[in-house]
């Protein structure tokens, strides 16, 4: 009976081993060209220097982060019938980790001094911190993948774990004075909504079991508008401070040249979804768009602040960006890789706890 | 020892006669300006005016580019000059990021230079050299210089002897006697990270 439910999934996963590998390839093949042509062949420039693989980043970190705490809830009574899933989701969030570790390595000037961030150190930079933080979560989430709930104390101090690395990548942008639409409190909070949203709109698409499904529906009904009160608290604060810089930041995105993905993401990533989910529950294909669409508002989100963050230069006007191909084929191929560790994962690590 | 530099603006005449030093003393390439100049237009017509605001690295006090660098790549040194270590910087741009003046310039690749086809010329060959793709550069007062007793490139050059250069810990320096008699400002004080990058006039 194993043998045919082994030999089932083998062939059932294939194509899609296949197809995720591709897209690595592709991946690869883009980071070749960016080794050996220079960062030049990327569409971030003197002043948008974070575009696409930093937005990736962002998001596969703070979904890794949101789906542990997700395993970490079911496995605490919270979520009913998730934790029948809770291998497939730390599964999940270990792959997504990687990813975003890799995601990282893309987008240095120097990748092959990565290990300067170990050997000579800068305690005081919040870069290290998120280093240090993500791989502690690594750790801690594959001892929790392994060795199982272990009653309370595991699941809270991997959900904690989780929630600091998005808590800690939110300040990579609160604490850069140079950016003053980032700058201030807010940001570690919305990373965090946000990385919960991100997490509970992919399970939304799995075929989960009604209780589970029915909790993670109600759960993004309501991340949909705290996120949505987060972002006016934020831009009515930038606006009463009277800020110019902050002011004309939040324009740029509001009302600028970058409003179509602002309104956009409002309207399909936030309403759309809101009201599919609200009113049309029932309907499986529509909470799949919903949770589709949910993503994709995220990560829009994720883009547009960053680059509306840093458009505005020091009195030299104002920068704009466009990814390129290169970019877009390195984040294809980091998707694809993150899907294909997830699916390794599946195949490989032993399916009970030990 | 706290170098800075004072910038009266009253004098300057807009005439990037310091950008090109600073190009020449550098050897920067196509793209890279460790000190430029903003022309920008004050007030409303018919009282506009057209202004000009040299911006070079401020050396910060508490710099938050040093701050953040996770390798400790970006260093303030002992007599306040900022400057970066390019074969620690491992390319990851956060310094950037951080700086409240937008002064800091990555290198994306090995630079074509200044005549295309016709290749690099000799200068151009030497200077090139010493920098490293994939890192982040800037302005360091022209360290080599001030350690033989120089003043900075964009200093010597100033045809309006708009720019002074010295120890901002010395209370008899010339910069900080201008700093004192002009009511100097640094530019965005609100940024919290102390410049010793003064203007007058601002």
């Amino acid at each position: 009976m194993t043998t045919v439910a082994k030999t089932q999934r083998t062939i059932n996963d294939r194509p899609w081993l296949i197809g995720l590998a591709v897209l690595v390839v592709i991946g690869l093949v883009a980071w070749v060209v960016q080794l050996t042509q220079g960062a030049g062949v990327l569409g971030v420039n003197q002043a948008i220097v974070w575009g696409a693989y930093i937005a990736t980043f962002f998001s596969l970190a703070s979904l890794a982060s949101g789906l542990v705490i997700l395993a970490a809830l079911a496995d605490l009574g919270v979520i009913p019938g998730l934790q029948a899933y809770r291998r497939s989701l730390l599964l999940g969030a270990l792959a997504a980790y990687i990813a975003s570790g890799v995601t990282i390595l893309m987008d240095l000037g120097q990748p092959l001094r990565v290990l300067n961030m170990i050997l000579s150190l800068n305690i005081s930079s919040p870069f290290v911190w998120d280093g240090a933080s993500l791989a502690v979560s690594v750790i801690v989430t594959v001892i929790y993948l392994l060795a199982g709930p272990k009653g309370k104390w595991l699941p809270t101090l991997a959900g904690v774990v989780a929630a600091l690395v998005i808590l800690v990548e939110g300040l990579i942008l609160s604490m850069s004075v140079g950016g003053p639409l980032w700058h201030g409190g807010m940001m570690p909070v919305v990373f965090l909504v946000e990385g919960l949203l991100l997490a509970g709109a992919v399970l939304l698409i799995a075929p989960l079991e009604p209780p589970a499904l029915g909790w993670l529906r109600r759960a993004v009904l309501v991340l949909v508008p705290t996120l949505v009160v987060l972002n006016l608290l934020e831009i009515a604060a930038v606006n009463y401070s009277g800020n110019p810089e902050a002011q004309a930041a939040v324009a740029v995105f509001w009302s600028g040249s970058l409003a179509p993905l602002f309104w956009g993401q409002a309207v399909l990533g936030l309403l759309v979804p809101f009201v599919l989910l609200a009113w049309v529950s029932r309907n499986r294909t529509a909470v799949i768009l919903a949770a589709v669409l949910v993503i994709l508002g995220v990560l829009v989100t994720k883009l547009g602040v960053l680059i509306s963050g840093q458009a505005l230069t020091y009195m030299q006007g104002q920068a704009t960006y466009v990814p390129t191909l290169v970019e877009v084929g390195g984040v294809v191929g980091i998707v694809g890789l993150a899907g294909l560790l997830f699916l390794l994962g599946k195949r490989l690590l032993p399916s009970k706890p030990a | 020892m706290r170098y800075g530099m004072v910038i009266d603006l009253r004098r300057c005449i807009g005439c990037n006669a310091c950008t090109i030093a600073c190009k020449q003393q550098n050897g920067t390439p196509p793209g890279i300006f460790f000190s430029h100049v903003n022309i920008y237009e004050a007030g409303k017509y018919p009282n506009a005016k057209l202004k000009a605001l040299p911006v070079l690295c401020n050396h910060c006090s508490d710099p938050a580019c040093v701050n953040v660098c996770p390798v400790g790549a970006s260093q303030k040194q002992p007599n306040g000059i900022v400057t970066v270590d390019a074969t620690k910087c491992i390319g990851c741009r956060f310094c950037q990021a951080a700086c409240p003046y937008d002064v800091r310039q990555f290198i994306p690749n090995n630079t074509s230079g200044y005549f295309g086809d016709k290749g690099l010329t000799a200068y151009e060959k030497v200077m090139y050299a010493q920098l490293q793709a994939g890192t982040v550069t800037k302005c360091n007062f022209c360290a080599d210089r001030v350690a033989q007793g120089q003043p900075p490139a964009c200093v010597l050059t100033c045809p309006a002897k708009a720019r002074f250069f010295g120890d901002l810990d010395d209370p008899n320096s010339e910069v900080s006697k201008l700093i004192v008699a002009n009511n100097a400002q640094p530019l965005k004080p609100e940024a919290g990270t102390d410049p010793s990058v003064f203007y007058i006039g601002a």
